[in-house]
């Protein structure tokens, strides 16, 4: 029985384990948007958690630091990006790459696949030269890159679309899972085969060493490292008592050379082989774990036992508290304000009106940029309408814009074209379209009525085509070539 | 259970690769089988869309015995490895630390310590000229802004591989060549070191007192940083999160 105990004892998950999975579900507090294949749409939003934790994932509540970094930085020929780097600044400050060792769902995910039990590739000197190119992916993917495009107006989150593993697992693979999204699997393509690869070359990687994509790729990792010198929170070696055995750094899993440098994530595992108890967690001078709060005296020893239970109350208040406020049944829909869709005109026939292919668009009227006079659906019978749902954040939906424009062109009055911004509007659209010579009518979605009408949610780009009766023969989310249009419009009747 | 772990090691590392490898191959089949000409028409539009539920959902059919077998490896391997006594705690110094303690308890260098001294530096300004030089030429690349006019991505990424990757993996190389080359002189050193006359210098730590410059930093760029979150407040970049976290743009994610 005691040997029974002991082994449960030295099986149970440690107190950084915990904090990982507690970290991982207050990010991921939107439970309902596993079901209902949705994200969370909430203000809570506006603000980074300090982990990787993809925005696009059903569950998240919080933005994602280096999504936003990227997307403000793309974003920068508009306004200086300081509200992302003011964010980064605070939480490298306090706790640096604590963050990684702690609070990152992602760090959580690899150290599990590190507990698959194969053989494990170590440490080596090659491991921590590799360490380094993180910086090079910071460089490149997150600031560089974002930055060059943001010049001419072209929001790229090169990190996000071509490396990052949360957004695969957690934005594209969370929704995909959900039977509501099957139509979005017609959008995958190359991106998405190329990023499903890497995302399990990351995670073989992850099986044989441990926190691959921590030590390797993480630009996160990288921005936090440069406050490894500064960071309020985090291991502290006493000088005075280290013996300079180097067991520390002989047993840590990251590539340090030594305690608290911009490699170590803090997470304490040197604490327990330190033979002269010279290591411990502090918050300044504050020592949270360590020999000293070892080796205190029992009444001590009570008062911290007692704090650490209440902290772990109010913590698990917290998480009950957002379990509760985020998955809240929705409110019941007031009665709309705005005018009901109707059914564009001439109903020669009893088709139903909705957003289907197949069924009879629902008509809308739309205030045009530059012009005196609104887009009215009703008002195109007779031409192919075409149908362009987009926003100057969105990546994909600028860089379709000019293969609508070419229909347009092309086409002419057989086609009307119309580009209808999303209602939810950051920039000055109208001064990013003096950027382009576009000829198709620009209009904006004030309310967000429009693209509601026609099924659309979170998810940009969205291209609708109606014939000269006002049917939808296609409708769908996603990016599409001027191949693909010009199908589209010739499959319509024009 | 000790002597089997080994090999069981082995078969979860071998299963591992296996299954990602047909997850990869079933992924990447499917994309292919969706890009050949029997799926395009005349104008290269796909008469089919790539991926749909039920090609995706007849590919991982096959999949789901390995999978399963996969899963119960695992999990069986991990019940046996939890059985196992938990390996000691050793530890062991690095070279370098090893070094400096010998050094610090020797007198005079020998002539085959120093030269390997000098062999070390110079194998340190060497590299850096090397990584230097490769920096240099990707930053020659990546900071000329003709180079990311082009919106077509596809390409730019393409070209920017091809002109970045190089040298990138040049100065990696170097340095983990270097880096190797340092390992292997310091062992050398040491060993020229065993026995040399030792002094009564005692290794100690260095003892860093923690400067006041970094606690006034602190201060700094936590104003800073409240500075700034305030004025991206004002700015509008708040709301900016907002938008681009409550939509999902679908290439951002990797769904196209």
């Amino acid at each position: 029985m005691g040997k029974l105990k002991a082994w449960i004892r030295g099986h149970l998950p440690t107190q950084r384990r915990l904090i990982q999975l507690y970290a991982a579900l207050l990010y991921n507090a939107h439970a309902k948007g596993f079901i209902t294949g949705d994200i969370y749409t909430g203000s809570s939003k506006a603000l980074c958690v300090p982990g990787f934790n993809c925005y696009s994932c059903p569950g998240a509540i919080g933005a994602c630091p280096l999504g936003a970094l990227q997307n403000a930085l793309a974003s920068s020929g508009n306004r200086a990006p300081t509200y992302v780097l003011g964010i980064l600044l605070l939480f490298g400050l306090t706790l640096g790459r604590t963050i990684c060792g702690y609070l990152c769902p992602l760090g959580l995910l690899q150290e599990l696949l590190h507990k698959i039990p194969t053989p494990k590739i170590k440490k080596s000197r090659v491991t921590r030269v590799l360490s380094w190119v993180k910086y090079v992916v910071l460089a490149v993917f997150v600031i560089i890159l974002p930055l060059w495009y943001a010049l001419q107006h072209y929001p790229v989150p090169a990190f996000c679309k071509y490396i990052c593993p949360a957004g695969t697992l957690e934005g594209a693979i969370g929704l995909l899972s959900n039977p509501v999204n099957a139509d979005k699997f017609s959008m995958l393509g190359i991106l998405f085969t190329r990023k499903f690869v890497i995302l399990l070359l990351i995670a073989v990687a992850c099986v044989f060493l441990y926190r691959a994509f921590c030590r390797f790729l993480c630009p996160l990792g990288a921005i936090y490292g440069l406050f490894a010198r500064i960071a309020v929170v985090g291991v502290r070696v006493d000088a005075a008592k280290c013996t300079d055995c180097g067991r520390c750094v002989s047993h840590c899993g990251m590539d340090i050379r030594h305690v608290g440098d911009h490699e170590c994530i803090h997470c304490g595992g040197c604490m327990d082989v330190c033979p002269a108890k010279a290591i411990s967690f502090k918050a300044g001078r504050i020592t949270l774990h360590g020999p000293e709060v070892a080796g205190a005296s029992p009444e001590r020893k009570k008062r911290i036992r007692t704090g650490r239970l209440a902290a772990w109350g109010v913590a698990l208040l917290v998480l009950g508290g957002a379990l509760w406020y985020f998955n809240q049944p929705e409110p019941a829909e007031a009665q709309p304000v705005e005018p009901v869709p109707v059914a564009t005109e001439a109903p020669e026939d009893d088709l139903p009106v909705g957003q289907e292919v197949g069924m009879r668009a629902p008509d809308f009227s739309v205030p045009v940029y530059g012009q005196e006079k609104p887009f009215v659906l009703s008002e195109q019978r007779g031409k192919v309408v075409v149908v362009n749902f987009w926003a100057t954040w969105c990546t994909p939906c600028c860089q379709e814009l000019p293969h609508f424009d070419e229909i347009c062109r092309q086409w002419g009055e057989q086609v009307s074209v119309v580009a209808i911004h999303s209602e939810l509007v950051t920039d000055d659209v109208e001064q990013y379209l003096a950027q382009f010579a576009y000829q198709m009518p620009f209009a904006l979605d004030e309310t967000g009525a429009v693209i509601k009408s026609f099924g659309g949610s979170t998810m940009l780009p969205q291209t609708v085509v109606m014939d000269g009766n006002g049917v939808i023969t296609y409708n769908a989310v996603g990016s599409v070539t001027l191949e693909k249009l010009e199908a589209l419009v010739r499959e319509a009747g024009a | 259970m000790t002597k089997i772990m080994p090999g069981v090691r082995w078969t979860v590392a071998v299963a591992t690769v296996i299954v990602a490898l047909l997850l990869g191959w079933q992924c990447v089949g499917l994309y292919r089988a969706g890009n050949s000409p029997e799926n395009l028409d005349e104008n290269g539009v796909h008469l089919t869309p790539v991926f749909s539920v039920e090609k995706v959902a007849a590919r991982l059919e096959p999949l789901r015995p390995v999978l399963a077998a996969y899963v119960l490896l695992v999990a069986a391997a991990l019940v046996l490895q939890a059985g196992e006594k938990p390996a000691r705690e050793t530890g062991r110094m690095t070279p370098e630390n090893r070094l400096r303690l010998v050094r610090a308890r020797t007198g005079a260098l020998p002539e085959a310590a120093a030269a390997e001294e000098r062999f070390r530096r110079r194998l340190r300004v060497e590299t850096g000229a090397v990584v230097v030089a490769c920096a240099a030429v990707s930053l020659g690349y990546l900071l000329d802004g003709s180079h990311f006019v082009s919106w077509e991505l596809e390409a730019v990424m393409a070209q920017l591989l091809v002109h970045v990757a190089p040298p990138v993996v040049l100065a990696f190389a170097a340095l983990i060549a270097a880096s190797l080359a340092c390992g292997r002189s310091v062992e050398r050193e040491l060993a020229a070191l065993r026995g040399a006359p030792g002094t009564s210098v005692q290794a100690t730590s260095p003892k860093k007192a923690v400067p006041w410059v970094r606690s006034g930093l602190r201060l700094v760029l936590y104003a800073v940083a409240v500075a700034f979150i305030v004025l991206g407040v004002m700015n509008g970049g708040l709301r900016d999160v907002l938008v681009k976290a409550i939509n999902i743009c679908t290439e951002c994610i990797g769904l196209g």
